[in-house]
């Protein structure tokens, strides 16, 4: 491209980059008419532009999210002011508020006679483009319509000459609803007929389609004559809409606007608000109100903390909340409400508590489906009758609870039922032991589908640690009951085979990988003895087999079995048999453990295509897609492994029961693919999940919780946030510590720790901690490399203190260590130590 | 001398480089060995230091340093290519702690892919020289706006115009779709 042309292209891109689209389009018309070939490099390139909105940002470094875009210096207020009186409409009487996003003014309208006073709302930030203005006055309009007596009246909106959107509402005089109530010691009733009251202003908005999406205290005043006033109705929105048009990420917008502590959590995801987000926020208020606390506490966490909160913790209930304060709080709220502390416990627990839940409810649909719904099932609080609330709410309890140990209660009474029906002294009831053999009667003895799904249920139900499996009485029940087996299937040998292998295929579940192995094996000696060794039953158990063999560590077994067993499979069955995809993604695995992901490669893709083409169970489903993409990762072809990633976790939450284990794997994975796609915030969210998923499952000190702990440490120290990093860091340490203390790994890690307390500055502690490290270091592992690195950082450590000669020393053992074993930290060792002597 | 060069002497420039670029290697290397993922992220701060160490600051002014870090900048550029070659092929996973438990993954870092970024930043210096000078001041120089306005004497707004132009076109360089209008 000359340079004349790409004077041209240049020009033109500087016309058209703050065009909204649509004037994009009309002026690239006007001036490529003669270049198709520059209207299409323009268009490339415009294109690319909204893509790569992150591309290079944090590169410079400096932490802050693209200093060009987003000059985070804040107007001066005179600035604000001046712009106001520029319209020539309003006499500015005084400042009510004024925050990051705007400022709100007492004002008089200069223009009527009639001295009525108004508050004028400004937003700092300019709304660019005709497109944001367009929508503002559209917004505007809408919301000037809304007339209800509880609802402040907007008189006038639109933009200051300097481009800054402004409404114009009617002047309410009174206080936050939650000072009103404390001040006049409204009671419990009282305070909910105000309540029911703010609830029909809401519904009247929403019946006009407007959702408040900012329904908070400061929001809700409250007259002298006692009556509620919703202030900023829609502002938000209209707000927002601004904003979104000034800045990159609407999300960001968004959490500018609002305020979290009243957000509901698909506010906080920056997923569509709805009506059921105002049912949201006034069960916040709601609860508020009885209890004076809040359903979360969420004080100093980032907005991803926020939401991850919201999704994975249970509000708190307002008698919970209650309870929860501080005595004299608790008895200040009772005084206010003119009752004692029991007595306002004992009015909240129960069916008030209920209706604040259901309004708090994490899924929108679970909400009261109106505000109307709300207040009336209030009503019928107040005037004794049973609440709807209740019904849902036990319904809801009791279905969680189904829904989350469904599949154990199953496996394991059909497992029992199976195995004899005989009381096997593992705690089972005798109702429940009749209720599994009802359960059987209904089911054809020999189903493998059953036994399959128990199989499955088994391995994605259970903690894979023993002890948890061992305190189900699982493996107990199994281990007496073992011997029996061949007397008992005497007579039916191919039922015998089914148990055999469903049982290993538990075992194996369980992690029990070398009881697994003896039992499929007798399993497989079993089925060649009765089905042959060519038949497809036959092979399953195989691959069964070289899967507990891999997970054992004997990785050529596992793969010449894996191998023979997908063989025999393949020759039994025909092409696209779904019962292909199990040995072919069982064979997948192997050679992904063994680091063969080339090897692996075909097995998985082939394993893919047919799963796509015949579906296999969900489980199944899920292992193969993560298998997929752990592959594609390896390969270096990560966008593709993230979506595989995304659709296997998809799939897992559409169809597996809550509580698998997979989500927390799949979603730490998920975010290393992430992390090596440079999206390291995201990143950080996911490991954050993976971490919470797994600490509900696992608990806080299993072993399986490391590589997240440890990959959230190090995004965390990435993104240069070490103070964050350092729990993490440690917490891997001292888990490592205690599974393997062998592990020349627990030296690499005490390195990053302090490496950590280093950076924050911490020099002596930092020190103090790598010398102990060093030290158990040299005497479990002589000059192991990771002392090396432990040296160096000593050696840096104890130059930022200004002890050259110990740092001389350290650097010295350093670069002795690095050097014999050929380690690239040798290099930087000795720069360091060049640069010791050269100075002073 | 660096006054010198802020009035465009050559000659004075080259001396600057060998005089900056020993000192700034080593103080990259060192930032470098204790994030070697993610190295960028001390861009500024190492440039920082290094002036520090190189100027007296009480004879600092305002242009002087935008002019420095307009140096900084490129030696910045050839300190972390070195690196990045340095580690020639080594995998891009490499260097993780793989703890060997489930199937949970281990990563280390990634990073930017410097080498490519390079390629792709000398491809738009061909093109654009300007636009190239741009992003290399503003990557790994570490300027923001209004010393980019200052340095490259254009309005703050255009700064932000033709980075986004430079990025576009740098991000689609990358994507193997350079933009060409012959």
């Amino acid at each position: 491209m000359s340079a004349e042309r790409w004077d041209r292209l240049e020009a033109l891109f500087d016309t058209v980059i703050e065009l909204p689209p649509i004037e994009r389009r009309q002026k690239l018309d006007e001036a490529c008419t003669d270049d198709p070939a520059l209207r299409r490099a323009i268009e490339s390139l415009l294109e690319a532009d909204a893509e790569a909105a992150g591309f290079l940002g944090r590169a410079a470094a400096d932490r802050v999210i693209d200093p060009i875009d987003g000059d985070p210096a804040g107007e001066p207020k005179a600035e604000l002011e001046q712009d106001l009186a520029s319209l020539g409409t309003f006499r500015l009487l005084h400042r009510l508020d004024h925050g990051g996003m705007s400022a709100v003014y007492l004002a008089e309208r200069s223009d009527q006679t009639l001295r009525r006073p108004v508050a004028i709302k400004i937003l700092r930030d300019r709304a660019n483009g005709r497109d944001a203005r367009r929508r503002l006055r559209l917004e505007g309009r809408i919301l000037a319509g809304l007339d209800h007596p509880h609802i402040a009246k907007l008189h006038d909106g639109g933009t200051t000459p300097a481009g800054r959107p402004y409404v114009v509402m009617e002047w309410i005089e009174g206080s936050p609803i939650d000072e009103y109530c404390a001040r006049n010691e409204l009671t419990v009733a009282e305070r909910l007929t105000l309540f029911r009251k703010v609830c029909s202003a809401v519904h009247h908005a929403h019946q006009n389609l407007i959702v408040h999406r900012d329904l908070k205290p400061s929001n809700i005043l409250v007259t002298s004559a006692g009556e509620p006033k919703l202030l900023d109705f829609g502002i938000a929105k209209l707000l927002g809409a601004a904003a979104e048009a000034t800045l990159a990420e609407p999300t960001v917008a968004w959490m500018r606007v609002l305020t979290p502590r009243y957000a509901s959590p698909e506010q906080v995801r920056g997923q569509p608000i709805t009506t059921a987000s105002d049912v949201y926020g006034l069960g916040v208020l709601l609860h508020h109100l009885l209890s004076s606390g809040m359903p979360h506490t969420f004080d100093d966490l980032t907005l991803e903390a926020i939401a991850d909160l919201l999704d994975e913790a249970e509000p708190s209930l307002p008698s919970e909340a209650l309870v929860a304060l501080p005595d004299a709080e608790r008895e200040k709220q009772a005084r206010s409400c003119r009752t004692s502390t029991d007595a306002l416990v004992r009015t909240l627990r129960g069916d008030l508590d209920t209706i604040v839940q259901k309004a708090l409810m994490r899924a929108p649909p679970r909400r009261y489906e109106t505000a109307a719904a709300l207040a009336s099932d209030l009503e019928r609080w107040a005037t004794g009758r049973p609440v709807k609330a209740r019904h849902a709410h036990l319904s809801y309890r009791v279905g969680k609870f189904l829904r989350r140990n469904r599949w154990t209660v199953t496996a394991l009474t059909l497992l029992i039922a199976v195995l004899g029906g005989v009381a096997l002294g593992v705690g089972l009831q005798n109702r429940s032991l009749r209720a599994a053999r009802d359960q059987l009667a209904q089911l054809n003895q020999r189903n493998e589908q059953v036994l399959l799904l128990m199989a499955d249920a088994f391995r994605s139900a259970t903690a894979d640690d023993e002890t948890s499996a061992r305190n189900l009485s699982v493996f107990e029940s199994l281990e007496r009951v073992r011997p029996s087996l061949g007397e008992r299937f005497a007579s039916d040998p191919r039922a015998h085979v089914s148990v055999l292998s469903t049982i290993g295929k538990i075992y194996h579940g369980l992690g029990l990988y070398e009881d697994a192995q003896g039992v499929l094996s007798s399993a497989r000696d079993l089925a060649t003895d009765h089905l042959g060794r060519d038949h497809v039953e036959t092979a399953m158990i195989m691959a069964a087999l070289g899967a507990s063999l891999r997970e054992s560590g004997v990785y050529d077994k596992a793969r010449v079995i894996g191998r023979e067993a997908l063989t025999l499979v393949e020759a039994g069955t025909p092409a696209d048999d779904p019962r292909r995809i199990e040995p072919l993604n069982r064979l997948a695995t192997t050679h992904c453990a063994f680091g063969d992901y080339d090897l692996a490669e075909p097995y998985a893709e082939a394993a893919l295509k047919l799963a796509r083409r015949r579906p296999p169970g969900a489980s199944l489903l899920v292992d193969v897609l993560a298998v997929r993409a752990q592959i594609h990762d390896r390969l270096g072809q990560r966008e593709r492994a993230a979506q595989l990633y995304q659709e296997s976790i998809e799939t897992l939450n559409r169809s597996m029961p809550a509580g698998d284990r997979r989500e927390g794997t799949l979603t730490s994975n998920l975010g290393v693919t992430r992390w090596r796609l440079d999206e390291l915030v995201d990143a950080r969210r996911l490991f954050a999940r993976a971490l919470a998923l797994q600490e509900k499952e696992l608990g806080t000190h299993h072993p399986n919780l490391m590589p997240t702990l440890y990959n959230l440490s190090r995004v965390l120290e990435a993104l240069g946030e070490p103070a964050a990093a350092l729990g993490p860091a440690e917490r891997t340490r001292d888990l490592l510590r205690t599974v393997q203390p062998e592990s020349p790994r627990v030296v690499l890690l005490g390195v990053s720790t302090a490496r950590l307390r280093h950076a924050l500055g911490e020099h002596e502690a930092a020190l103090q901690a790598l010398r102990q490290t060093l030290e158990s270091g040299r005497n479990r592992h002589g000059d192991h490399p990771y002392v090396g690195r432990g040296e160096l950082l000593a050696g840096e450590i104890l130059l930022a203190l200004g002890r050259q000669q110990e740092a001389r020393h350290a650097l010295e053992q350093a670069i002795r260590i690095l050097s014999a074993a050929d380690d690239r930290d040798a290099s930087h060792a000795q720069e360091l130590l060049a640069s010791l002597a050269a100075s002073p | 001398m660096l006054i010198a060069w802020g009035q465009g002497d050559a000659e004075v420039l080259d001396a600057l480089m060998a005089r900056v670029y020993k000192p700034l290697r080593r103080i990259a290397a060192n930032q470098l060995r204790q994030e070697r993922g993610d190295h960028t992220l001390q861009t500024a701060a190492l440039v920082n230091e290094a002036y520090l160490r190189l100027v007296d600051q009480k004879r600092v002014d305002w242009r002087d340093r935008v002019h420095f870090f307009a140096v900084a900048a490129r030696i910045m550029r050839r300190v972390l290519l070195d690196h990045a070659r340095r580690q020639g092929t080594a995998k891009r996973g490499g260097g993780c702690l793989v703890l060997g438990l489930d199937a949970a993954d281990v990563a280390v870092a990634p990073r930017t892919d410097l080498l490519e970024l390079d390629r792709a930043l000398d491809a738009l210096g061909q093109a654009k020289p300007d636009l190239a000078r741009l992003v290399e001041l503003r990557y790994f120089g570490g300027l923001t706006k209004h010393e980019l306005a200052t340095v490259l004497e254009i309005a703050p707004a255009t700064v932000t115009r033709r980075w986004r132009l430079a990025r576009a076109w740098l991000f689609r360089f990358l994507q193997g779709r350079a933009i060409d209008v012959g």
